[in-house]
Protein backbone atom coordinates (compact mmCIF):
# COMPACT_ATOMS: atom_id res chain seq x y z
CA UNK A 1 0.00 0.00 0.00
CA UNK A 2 1.23 3.48 -0.66
CA UNK A 3 2.37 5.92 2.00
CA UNK A 4 -0.16 7.91 3.19
CA UNK A 5 -3.02 5.28 2.53
CA UNK A 6 -4.78 3.71 4.69
CA UNK A 7 -8.05 1.20 3.91
CA UNK A 8 -11.55 1.69 4.17
CA UNK A 9 -14.38 -0.24 3.92
CA UNK A 10 -17.36 1.30 1.51
CA UNK A 11 -20.56 -1.19 1.02
CA UNK A 12 -20.51 -3.06 -2.45
CA UNK A 13 -23.92 -1.89 -3.43
CA UNK A 14 -22.79 1.70 -3.66
CA UNK A 15 -19.87 0.79 -5.04
CA UNK A 16 -21.53 -0.15 -8.24
CA UNK A 17 -23.47 3.84 -8.13
CA UNK A 18 -19.93 5.06 -7.47
CA UNK A 19 -18.35 3.39 -10.32
CA UNK A 20 -21.08 4.78 -12.57
CA UNK A 21 -20.29 8.07 -11.57
CA UNK A 22 -17.09 8.65 -11.28
CA UNK A 23 -17.07 6.86 -15.42
CA UNK A 24 -19.17 9.35 -15.98
CA UNK A 25 -17.22 12.43 -14.33
CA UNK A 26 -13.95 11.04 -15.64
CA UNK A 27 -12.68 10.33 -11.71
CA UNK A 28 -10.82 7.12 -10.74
CA UNK A 29 -12.83 5.10 -8.53
CA UNK A 30 -10.75 6.04 -5.86
CA UNK A 31 -10.80 9.44 -6.43
CA UNK A 32 -14.25 9.76 -6.40
CA UNK A 33 -14.22 7.54 -2.56
CA UNK A 34 -11.69 10.25 -1.43
CA UNK A 35 -13.69 13.61 -2.50
CA UNK A 36 -16.95 12.04 -1.33
CA UNK A 37 -14.88 11.68 1.95
CA UNK A 38 -13.80 15.70 1.49
CA UNK A 39 -17.16 16.09 0.46
CA UNK A 40 -18.37 14.78 4.29
CA UNK A 41 -16.34 17.22 5.81
CA UNK A 42 -16.72 20.06 4.34
CA UNK A 43 -20.60 19.39 5.10
CA UNK A 44 -19.77 18.78 9.19
CA UNK A 45 -17.75 22.12 8.41
CA UNK A 46 -20.75 24.11 8.32
CA UNK A 47 -22.59 21.82 10.91
CA UNK A 48 -24.66 20.09 8.54
CA UNK A 49 -25.16 15.90 8.12
CA UNK A 50 -24.91 14.71 4.62
CA UNK A 51 -28.37 14.95 4.37
CA UNK A 52 -28.46 18.11 5.34
CA UNK A 53 -26.15 19.35 3.19
CA UNK A 54 -27.84 17.39 0.43
CA UNK A 55 -31.27 19.53 0.71
CA UNK A 56 -28.88 22.52 1.03
CA UNK A 57 -27.23 21.97 -2.41
CA UNK A 58 -30.86 21.53 -4.14
CA UNK A 59 -32.20 24.34 -2.02
CA UNK A 60 -29.27 26.59 -3.46
CA UNK A 61 -29.49 25.02 -7.16
CA UNK A 62 -33.25 25.77 -7.47
CA UNK A 63 -32.42 29.50 -5.98
CA UNK A 64 -29.78 29.67 -8.86
CA UNK A 65 -31.88 28.18 -11.10
CA UNK A 66 -34.95 30.89 -10.82
CA UNK A 67 -32.25 33.85 -10.90
CA UNK A 68 -31.61 34.74 -7.41
CA UNK A 69 -28.74 36.99 -6.02
CA UNK A 70 -27.17 37.28 -3.13
CA UNK A 71 -27.01 40.29 -1.35
CA UNK A 72 -25.85 42.85 1.32
CA UNK A 73 -28.98 42.15 4.47
CA UNK A 74 -28.44 46.09 4.99
CA UNK A 75 -29.39 47.58 1.75
CA UNK A 76 -32.16 44.73 1.01
CA UNK A 77 -33.48 46.17 4.37
CA UNK A 78 -32.85 50.04 3.51
CA UNK A 79 -34.54 49.59 -0.10
CA UNK A 80 -37.87 47.74 1.68
CA UNK A 81 -37.59 50.86 3.72
CA UNK A 82 -38.34 53.28 0.33
CA UNK A 83 -41.14 55.20 0.05
CA UNK A 84 -44.79 53.22 -0.40
CA UNK A 85 -44.72 53.59 -3.81
CA UNK A 86 -41.66 51.22 -4.12
CA UNK A 87 -43.12 49.22 -1.18
CA UNK A 88 -46.16 48.70 -3.10
CA UNK A 89 -43.99 47.47 -6.21
CA UNK A 90 -41.60 45.57 -3.99
CA UNK A 91 -44.53 43.55 -2.59
CA UNK A 92 -45.83 42.71 -5.96
CA UNK A 93 -42.67 41.41 -7.14
CA UNK A 94 -41.78 39.49 -4.03
CA UNK A 95 -45.09 37.89 -4.07
CA UNK A 96 -44.08 37.09 -8.09
CA UNK A 97 -40.90 35.78 -7.10
CA UNK A 98 -42.01 33.49 -4.40
CA UNK A 99 -44.83 32.11 -6.68
CA UNK A 100 -42.23 31.15 -9.14
CA UNK A 101 -40.34 29.24 -6.31
CA UNK A 102 -42.90 27.66 -5.60
CA UNK A 103 -43.92 26.22 -8.86
CA UNK A 104 -40.32 25.22 -9.17
CA UNK A 105 -40.17 23.46 -6.08
CA UNK A 106 -43.29 21.81 -6.41
CA UNK A 107 -42.00 20.41 -10.11
CA UNK A 108 -38.84 19.65 -8.41
CA UNK A 109 -40.11 17.60 -4.91
CA UNK A 110 -42.15 14.85 -4.34
CA UNK A 111 -42.73 16.35 -0.33
CA UNK A 112 -43.74 19.85 -1.14
CA UNK A 113 -44.09 20.48 2.78
CA UNK A 114 -40.85 19.15 3.46
CA UNK A 115 -39.16 21.48 0.41
CA UNK A 116 -41.07 24.41 1.78
CA UNK A 117 -40.08 23.83 5.62
CA UNK A 118 -35.86 23.48 3.58
CA UNK A 119 -35.91 25.70 0.78
CA UNK A 120 -36.51 28.61 3.92
CA UNK A 121 -34.07 26.91 6.21
CA UNK A 122 -31.33 27.07 4.21
CA UNK A 123 -32.07 30.06 1.57
CA UNK A 124 -33.29 32.14 4.41
CA UNK A 125 -30.37 31.95 6.87
CA UNK A 126 -31.68 35.31 8.19
CA UNK A 127 -34.22 33.21 9.73
CA UNK A 128 -33.56 31.89 13.58
CA UNK A 129 -36.48 29.18 13.26
CA UNK A 130 -38.71 28.12 10.65
CA UNK A 131 -41.59 26.07 11.88
CA UNK A 132 -44.48 24.01 10.20
CA UNK A 133 -46.91 22.45 12.11
CA UNK A 134 -50.38 20.70 10.97
CA UNK A 135 -53.48 20.38 12.62
CA UNK A 136 -55.55 18.30 10.83
CA UNK A 137 -55.73 19.77 7.56
CA UNK A 138 -54.27 22.82 7.99
CA UNK A 139 -50.75 23.77 8.35
CA UNK A 140 -49.09 26.98 10.41
CA UNK A 141 -45.81 28.03 9.00
CA UNK A 142 -43.81 29.98 11.96
CA UNK A 143 -41.00 31.79 10.72
CA UNK A 144 -38.75 34.12 13.08
CA UNK A 145 -35.83 36.81 12.19
CA UNK A 146 -33.59 38.41 14.65
CA UNK A 147 -32.63 41.06 12.34
CA UNK A 148 -35.59 41.91 10.28
CA UNK A 149 -37.25 45.02 10.12
CA UNK A 150 -41.18 45.40 10.02
CA UNK A 151 -40.65 46.38 6.37
CA UNK A 152 -38.16 43.72 5.51
CA UNK A 153 -40.79 41.28 7.38
CA UNK A 154 -43.33 42.18 5.65
CA UNK A 155 -41.76 41.67 2.36
CA UNK A 156 -40.76 37.89 2.90
CA UNK A 157 -44.30 37.59 4.40
CA UNK A 158 -45.34 38.20 0.54
CA UNK A 159 -42.82 36.12 -0.89
CA UNK A 160 -44.15 33.39 1.21
CA UNK A 161 -47.06 33.84 0.10
CA UNK A 162 -46.49 33.38 -2.76
CA UNK A 163 -44.44 30.31 -2.42
CA UNK A 164 -46.87 28.24 -0.57
CA UNK A 165 -49.83 29.01 -3.13
CA UNK A 166 -46.99 28.43 -6.06
CA UNK A 167 -46.16 24.60 -4.21
CA UNK A 168 -50.34 24.49 -4.32
CA UNK A 169 -51.46 24.90 -0.88
CA UNK A 170 -54.45 27.01 -0.42
CA UNK A 171 -53.53 30.40 1.87
CA UNK A 172 -55.71 30.54 4.46
CA UNK A 173 -54.53 33.09 6.94
CA UNK A 174 -51.33 35.86 7.40
CA UNK A 175 -50.14 37.18 10.30
CA UNK A 176 -47.33 39.41 10.82
CA UNK A 177 -45.19 41.49 13.01
CA UNK A 178 -41.94 43.05 13.05
CA UNK A 179 -39.32 39.84 12.78
CA UNK A 180 -42.53 37.11 12.85
CA UNK A 181 -44.54 35.67 10.07
CA UNK A 182 -47.35 33.37 10.83
CA UNK A 183 -49.27 31.69 8.16
CA UNK A 184 -51.92 29.38 7.77
CA UNK A 185 -52.53 27.17 4.88
CA UNK A 186 -54.04 23.88 3.47
CA UNK A 187 -54.01 21.66 0.48
CA UNK A 188 -55.33 22.51 -2.42
CA UNK A 189 -58.36 21.23 -3.92
CA UNK B 1 -26.21 11.39 10.38
CA UNK B 2 -27.44 7.61 11.10
CA UNK B 3 -31.09 7.09 10.11
CA UNK B 4 -31.75 9.47 8.00
CA UNK B 5 -32.93 8.99 3.92
CA UNK B 6 -29.40 8.22 2.75
CA UNK B 7 -29.30 5.52 5.16
CA UNK B 8 -28.46 3.02 3.27
CA UNK B 9 -25.01 3.07 3.63
CA UNK B 10 -25.87 1.62 7.66
CA UNK B 11 -26.22 -2.08 6.53
CA UNK B 12 -25.00 -4.93 8.36
CA UNK B 13 -23.65 -8.06 6.77
CA UNK B 14 -23.74 -6.59 2.94
CA UNK B 15 -21.02 -7.00 0.74
CA UNK B 16 -17.80 -4.08 1.04
CA UNK B 17 -14.78 -3.55 -0.92
CA UNK B 18 -11.78 -2.23 0.47
CA UNK B 19 -9.73 0.45 -0.34
CA UNK B 20 -6.82 2.15 -0.26
CA UNK B 21 -7.66 5.91 0.59
CA UNK B 22 -5.83 9.10 1.53
CA UNK B 23 -4.61 8.82 5.04
CA UNK B 24 -5.45 12.32 6.17
CA UNK B 25 -9.15 12.27 4.91
CA UNK B 26 -9.46 9.26 6.63
CA UNK B 27 -8.11 10.13 9.68
CA UNK B 28 -10.29 13.45 9.57
CA UNK B 29 -13.33 11.28 8.98
CA UNK B 30 -12.61 8.85 11.83
CA UNK B 31 -12.01 11.47 14.32
CA UNK B 32 -15.68 13.10 13.39
CA UNK B 33 -17.08 9.60 13.95
CA UNK B 34 -15.28 9.37 17.38
CA UNK B 35 -17.19 12.82 18.04
CA UNK B 36 -20.69 11.58 16.80
CA UNK B 37 -20.07 7.85 18.16
CA UNK B 38 -20.40 6.46 14.79
CA UNK B 39 -18.22 4.15 13.29
CA UNK B 40 -15.98 5.46 10.32
CA UNK B 41 -17.79 2.66 8.25
CA UNK B 42 -20.96 4.68 8.37
CA UNK B 43 -19.41 8.09 7.85
CA UNK B 44 -17.44 6.75 4.61
CA UNK B 45 -20.63 5.33 2.94
CA UNK B 46 -22.96 8.15 4.22
CA UNK B 47 -20.60 10.40 2.42
CA UNK B 48 -20.46 8.71 -0.77
CA UNK B 49 -24.15 8.19 -0.70
CA UNK B 50 -24.49 12.08 -0.81
CA UNK B 51 -21.71 12.69 -3.22
CA UNK B 52 -23.57 10.20 -5.49
CA UNK B 53 -26.84 12.18 -4.84
CA UNK B 54 -25.15 15.31 -5.74
CA UNK B 55 -23.38 13.71 -8.82
CA UNK B 56 -27.43 12.58 -9.90
CA UNK B 57 -28.25 16.39 -9.75
CA UNK B 58 -25.40 17.15 -11.49
CA UNK B 59 -22.71 17.95 -9.56
CA UNK B 60 -19.52 16.33 -8.98
CA UNK B 61 -18.17 16.00 -5.18
CA UNK B 62 -15.81 18.91 -5.79
CA UNK B 63 -18.23 21.39 -7.17
CA UNK B 64 -20.33 20.50 -4.10
CA UNK B 65 -17.80 21.12 -2.42
CA UNK B 66 -17.47 24.05 -3.80
CA UNK B 67 -20.64 25.06 -3.13
CA UNK B 68 -20.80 24.54 0.51
CA UNK B 69 -17.65 26.77 0.86
CA UNK B 70 -19.61 29.61 -1.23
CA UNK B 71 -22.65 29.19 1.05
CA UNK B 72 -20.19 29.38 4.45
CA UNK B 73 -18.79 33.15 2.64
CA UNK B 74 -22.04 34.20 2.15
CA UNK B 75 -23.27 33.72 5.37
CA UNK B 76 -20.30 35.36 6.89
CA UNK B 77 -20.57 38.18 4.43
CA UNK B 78 -23.87 38.95 5.83
CA UNK B 79 -25.34 38.16 2.12
CA UNK B 80 -29.06 37.44 1.82
CA UNK B 81 -30.69 35.94 -1.27
CA UNK B 82 -32.88 37.80 -3.03
CA UNK B 83 -34.79 36.97 -6.38
CA UNK B 84 -32.58 38.91 -8.37
CA UNK B 85 -35.30 40.72 -11.32
CA UNK B 86 -36.16 42.05 -7.86
CA UNK B 87 -33.24 43.14 -6.72
CA UNK B 88 -32.37 45.50 -9.65
CA UNK B 89 -35.76 46.96 -9.91
CA UNK B 90 -35.63 47.66 -6.28
CA UNK B 91 -31.89 49.15 -6.46
CA UNK B 92 -33.19 51.32 -9.34
CA UNK B 93 -36.24 52.49 -7.81
CA UNK B 94 -34.14 53.42 -4.12
CA UNK B 95 -31.29 55.24 -5.88
CA UNK B 96 -33.71 57.59 -7.62
CA UNK B 97 -36.10 58.05 -4.57
CA UNK B 98 -33.26 58.72 -1.92
CA UNK B 99 -29.50 58.94 -3.63
CA UNK B 100 -28.07 60.44 -0.98
CA UNK B 101 -29.21 57.96 1.36
CA UNK B 102 -28.73 54.94 -0.52
CA UNK B 103 -24.93 56.05 -1.24
CA UNK B 104 -24.29 56.36 2.46
CA UNK B 105 -25.70 52.77 3.16
CA UNK B 106 -23.58 51.33 0.35
CA UNK B 107 -20.50 53.03 1.45
CA UNK B 108 -20.96 52.05 5.05
CA UNK B 109 -21.63 48.34 3.76
CA UNK B 110 -18.14 48.68 1.59
CA UNK B 111 -16.65 50.12 5.06
CA UNK B 112 -17.94 46.84 7.24
CA UNK B 113 -17.12 44.34 4.39
CA UNK B 114 -13.69 45.70 4.50
CA UNK B 115 -13.19 45.81 8.46
CA UNK B 116 -14.36 41.84 8.30
CA UNK B 117 -11.75 40.99 5.68
CA UNK B 118 -9.17 43.01 7.51
CA UNK B 119 -9.38 40.70 10.44
CA UNK B 120 -9.80 37.24 8.70
CA UNK B 121 -7.65 38.00 4.98
CA UNK B 122 -4.49 39.74 6.82
CA UNK B 123 -2.86 38.87 3.52
CA UNK B 124 -4.54 40.29 1.06
CA UNK B 125 -7.97 42.12 2.17
CA UNK B 126 -8.65 44.23 -1.11
CA UNK B 127 -8.22 41.11 -3.25
CA UNK B 128 -10.40 38.81 -1.18
CA UNK B 129 -13.09 41.04 -0.49
CA UNK B 130 -13.61 42.08 -4.63
CA UNK B 131 -12.83 38.46 -5.63
CA UNK B 132 -15.72 37.41 -3.26
CA UNK B 133 -17.89 40.41 -4.15
CA UNK B 134 -17.53 39.56 -7.57
CA UNK B 135 -18.19 35.79 -7.20
CA UNK B 136 -21.49 36.10 -4.90
CA UNK B 137 -22.72 39.44 -5.88
CA UNK B 138 -22.75 41.13 -8.87
CA UNK B 139 -21.78 39.63 -11.98
CA UNK B 140 -19.02 41.57 -13.31
CA UNK B 141 -15.75 41.58 -14.15
CA UNK B 142 -13.44 43.15 -11.30
CA UNK B 143 -9.51 44.42 -12.20
CA UNK B 144 -7.04 45.28 -9.99
CA UNK B 145 -3.70 46.45 -10.29
CA UNK B 146 -1.34 47.20 -7.21
CA UNK B 147 2.11 48.66 -6.78
CA UNK B 148 3.90 51.26 -4.57
CA UNK B 149 1.05 52.18 -2.38
CA UNK B 150 -1.33 52.96 -4.84
CA UNK B 151 -4.57 50.40 -6.25
CA UNK B 152 -6.38 50.83 -9.54
CA UNK B 153 -9.81 49.05 -9.62
CA UNK B 154 -11.88 48.52 -13.02
CA UNK B 155 -15.56 46.67 -12.76
CA UNK B 156 -17.19 46.12 -16.27
CA UNK B 157 -20.42 44.66 -16.24
CA UNK B 158 -23.35 44.92 -18.90
CA UNK B 159 -25.62 44.69 -16.82
CA UNK B 160 -24.46 47.60 -14.84
CA UNK B 161 -26.85 50.46 -15.04
CA UNK B 162 -25.64 53.76 -13.78
CA UNK B 163 -27.81 53.85 -10.89
CA UNK B 164 -26.04 50.02 -10.10
CA UNK B 165 -22.12 51.15 -10.73
CA UNK B 166 -22.45 54.75 -9.06
CA UNK B 167 -23.96 52.27 -5.89
CA UNK B 168 -21.20 49.97 -6.84
CA UNK B 169 -18.50 52.34 -6.67
CA UNK B 170 -19.89 53.91 -3.41
CA UNK B 171 -19.29 50.18 -1.89
CA UNK B 172 -15.91 50.67 -3.32
CA UNK B 173 -14.78 53.93 -2.12
CA UNK B 174 -16.33 52.80 1.52
CA UNK B 175 -14.06 49.69 1.24
CA UNK B 176 -11.15 51.62 0.13
CA UNK B 177 -11.24 53.98 2.89
CA UNK B 178 -11.57 51.57 5.39
CA UNK B 179 -8.48 49.72 4.58
CA UNK B 180 -6.36 52.90 4.27
CA UNK B 181 -6.77 54.07 0.97
CA UNK B 182 -7.46 57.50 -0.57
CA UNK B 183 -9.33 58.00 -3.72
CA UNK B 184 -8.07 60.23 -6.36
CA UNK B 185 -9.87 59.49 -9.55
CA UNK B 186 -13.42 57.97 -9.89
CA UNK B 187 -15.20 57.59 -13.41
CA UNK B 188 -19.03 55.86 -13.51
CA UNK B 189 -21.12 55.43 -16.35
CA UNK B 190 -23.62 52.38 -17.36
CA UNK B 191 -21.25 49.43 -17.40
CA UNK B 192 -18.32 50.66 -16.28
CA UNK B 193 -16.27 51.90 -12.67
CA UNK B 194 -13.39 52.86 -12.78
CA UNK B 195 -11.39 54.48 -9.20
CA UNK B 196 -7.78 55.32 -8.53
CA UNK B 197 -6.45 55.04 -5.46
CA UNK B 198 -3.73 55.87 -2.92
CA UNK B 199 -2.41 54.62 0.34
CA UNK B 200 -2.62 57.02 3.50
CA UNK B 201 -3.35 59.69 0.67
Amino acid sequence: MDKGKKLVYVSEDLCEEAKKASRELGYSLIKFVESSVALGLSAAKLGYTPERASEVLSALRAQRALGGAFVPQGVLNLIAEGPEELRKELLRASYEAGLAHGRYLREKSQDPLQSLKTFLEVTRWDLSEVEVEQEGRTFKLRCVSTSHTARATELLTKFVEGLISGLGYQVQKVDWMRGIIIVEFRAGP
Amino acid sequence: MLGSSLGRATMVGVARRTFAAREDLLNRISELARERGYTIYDMVNEALEFAIRAYEEGSSPLKAIEALEELRTMKRLGLVPCFERLWREAVEIAFKRSREEALRLWSEVGEWLAKLYQASHRDDPLGRLLEDLRRFTWRAEIEVERGDGRASIRVTGPAFTEAHATLFAALLEGALRALGYAVTSKEVGAGFVRLRAVRGG
